[in-house]
């Protein structure tokens, strides 16, 4: 299964020099499993006895051959094809029952090819399926004691010996790839933290550019008038900006807090005063549920402009069990959402658009009370 | 008259909060130093209410600052640009008497530090959103009811809003906020073994009636003496470096 995902994550990514590690590791282990196969072929044909029959012979030829093109096609993608891994059970399963009818040097080698497909379905398979796989290989070799090769018993304590190997080389195998995962994983995630502060550095240099860092020149220059109302308003506005990207967690070009300080903050240019709360959001959120959320605040607090006679209105932003939820709330004159028809704004702005991503919203209110609308993904 | 105090490295804050109290009868400020240090150096007698910046450049501890001052006889208003929820809720778990942005203007500020005097605790929705996603280990647990009033608070709505939400009656509602208030005071509150508790009496009591130059003694006519005030507020026209809030 991991070996499936880390395969898509790299043919995903158009550079994947950032996974060149894992797959050194994973081509690692493919020469292993080369090697112990090469050694078990060699074997055979190194001893005196060696190929008793003709079928024989071509088994052990197609086992060459194939061997050579499994562990080609490995190296070369850095991880193991499922459907070839499973045909290479198929192939063992039937070395396997050929080499019944081979004598003992033909029962040996149909041993050695059964073991080295264990270790590849263990290491290649996910857990359930490698646990099919095993057992067949195992009731191949079960069949053994019942059918024994030139009707010489093999011991029952030979064939528990035979399956424990073949147990346990799945094992290994599933453990060596366990291990060769989570170690290209912490490579890659370090690399990836690596990045990261750099992108993040930048974006928010970006953003302190445009606001502060203008104000702040235009203010230093002298030729404004501190306490003109304009110029308090644009501070007002930077300040409301920066406060909610400095609660907000990590700063990304279509991330959650970044839009809403640029909302909170041109509601503050309006002349609603907006108290801006935010706790940390996840940064990898979808950027169209962002989108859907900052439209949906948008039309809330203008709502709240509009309708709510009232000058304060309070946004929040903050995960809650597992769900990224926004409020945005005033303690104005309210209404009754019973006897209101929905405006287009409510029912088309906020609810649809909510529903759209696979959120959802809520708006609350009550004559006197004020209004909550809460927005939640997901939903 | 309500005595006041203000902690706070940002010079501008201070001359802005000196200008701006010159137009409110009510309040007086008597002292404003950078940091807690110099202000128990001085003495905390005549003061009432001190707003204490969270975050100083001394990198003191807040909550320790909190507690250092509210043993002195004041009452502590702990006031910042933006923080973290984990530092407000150690302020407040330490004895803050309540909790404000620095983005509020004037008029609020100076109804908070009545409110405060008046022995009323601040509670401002951004204190309960702290409360709502505090995330240090030992904070306290809330049932079910009371985690979702505390978050309908947190948003902003007015507590009868909060109880509708909730579905239960604003006066149950208002004794859950009380009961909550309560659990995240005692919370998290360090509990020191009697040698701690000792020394830091001690080293306070050093640091309060330590014999420092005479005129940190000696009484002052002006509301902010010049041992006190940050260098160089003294010298301009406070009035040219604005006030510490935004338009309304």
């Amino acid at each position: 299964m991991s070996a499936l995902t880390l395969d898509r994550q790299q043919r995903r990514s158009p550079g994947a020099n950032r996974d060149r590690d894992g797959v050194l590791a994973m081509r690692l282990a493919v020469a292993a499993v080369g090697l112990y196969r090469g050694i078990n072929l060699t074997g055979v044909l190194a001893r005196g006895e060696g190929i008793t029959t003709g079928s024989m012979a071509v088994a052990v030829a197609v086992v060459a051959v194939w061997d050579c093109l499994l562990v080609w096609d490995t190296w070369r993608r850095g991880t193991f094809r499922r459907g070839l891994v499973a045909f290479d059970v198929v192939v063992a399963v039937a070395v396997g029952l050929l080499g019944l009818g081979w004598g003992v040097p033909g029962m040996r080698f149909s041993y050695g090819v059964l073991q080295g497909t264990a270790i590849v379905a263990g290491y290649a398979l996910p857990a359930g399926t490698a646990a099919i796989a095993v057992s067949a290989l195992v009731g191949v070799n079960a069949l053994g004691v019942l059918v024994p090769p030139e009707s010489k018993p093999v011991a029952v304590p030979e064939f528990v010996a035979y399956a424990l190997t073949l147990v346990a080389l799945a094992l290994a195998g599933a453990v060596a790839h366990r291990l060769l995962h989570v170690a290209a994983g912490a490579v890659r995630r370090r690399r990836a933290d690596a990045a990261e502060p750099a992108r993040d550095q930048l974006e928010q240099r970006r953003v302190l550019h445009d606001t502060a860092l203008a104000t702040l020149t235009a203010i230093a220059n002298g030729v404004h008038d501190v306490d003109a109302a304009e110029v308090r308003a644009r501070c007002a506005r930077d300040a409301a900006y920066l406060r909610m990207i400095m609660q907000g967690g990590p700063v990304g070009p279509d991330g959650l807090p970044a839009t809403l300080a640029t909302l909170a903050a041109d509601a503050v240019a309006v002349g609603l005063r907006v108290s801006a709360m935010c706790d940390a959001l996840p940064s990898d959120l979808d950027p169209a549920v962002a989108s859907a959320m900052a439209m949906a605040v948008r039309e809330a607090l203008n709502n709240v402009h509009r309708h709510a006679h009232t000058t304060q209105a309070w946004l929040s932003a903050a995960e809650e069990n597992g769900r990224v939820v926004v409020r945005v709330v005033d303690r104005g004159t309210g209404f009754a959402p019973a006897r209101t028809a929905a405006g287009s704004g409510i029912r088309d702005s906020i609810c649809a658009r909510m529903r759209e991503v696979g959120g959802g919203a809520l708006v609350e209110s009550a004559p006197g009370e004020g209004t909550c609308v809460e927005l939640r993904w997901p939903k | 008259m309500i005595g006041l105090a203000a902690v706070d490295d940002d010079r501008m804050l201070l001359c802005g909060l000196a200008a701006w109290l010159a137009g409110s009868p009510d309040l007086r400020l008597i002292a404003a130093t950078d940091t807690v240090d110099r202000l128990l150096q001085r003495g905390t007698g005549g003061i009432q209410v001190v707003l204490l910046d969270l975050l100083l450049a001394d990198r003191s501890d807040p909550a320790d600052n909190v507690r250092r001052l509210a043993a002195t006889g004041p009452r502590v208003l702990v006031v910042s640009v933006v923080a973290d929820p984990g530092q407000i809720m150690a302020a407040y778990a330490a004895g803050a008497a309540g909790y404000l942005t620095k983005d509020r203007d004037l008029d609020e500020l100076a109804s908070a530090v009545r409110d405060v005097a008046a022995g009323r605790d601040l509670y401002p929705p951004e204190l309960a959103f702290a409360m709502a996603h505090d995330r240090r280990p030992d904070r306290p647990q809330l049932s079910a009811q009371e985690r979702r009033l505390l978050l309908a608070y947190a948003a902003g709505m007015t507590l009868d809003a909060a109880a509708r939400r909730t579905g239960i009656r604003p006066a149950t509602a208002k004794h859950y906020l009380e009961r909550i208030k309560q659990k995240y005071r005692t919370a998290g509150r360090p509990t020191y073994t009697k040698l701690d508790l000792a020394t830091r009496v001690r080293e306070d009591g050093l640091l309060r009636y330590a014999p420092g130059p005479p005129n940190h003694h000696a009484p002052s006519e002006s509301p902010l003496s010049r041992a006190q005030t940050p260098e160089g507020c003294a010298g301009h026209d406070p009035a040219a470096l604005g006030s510490i809030g935004q338009p309304g």
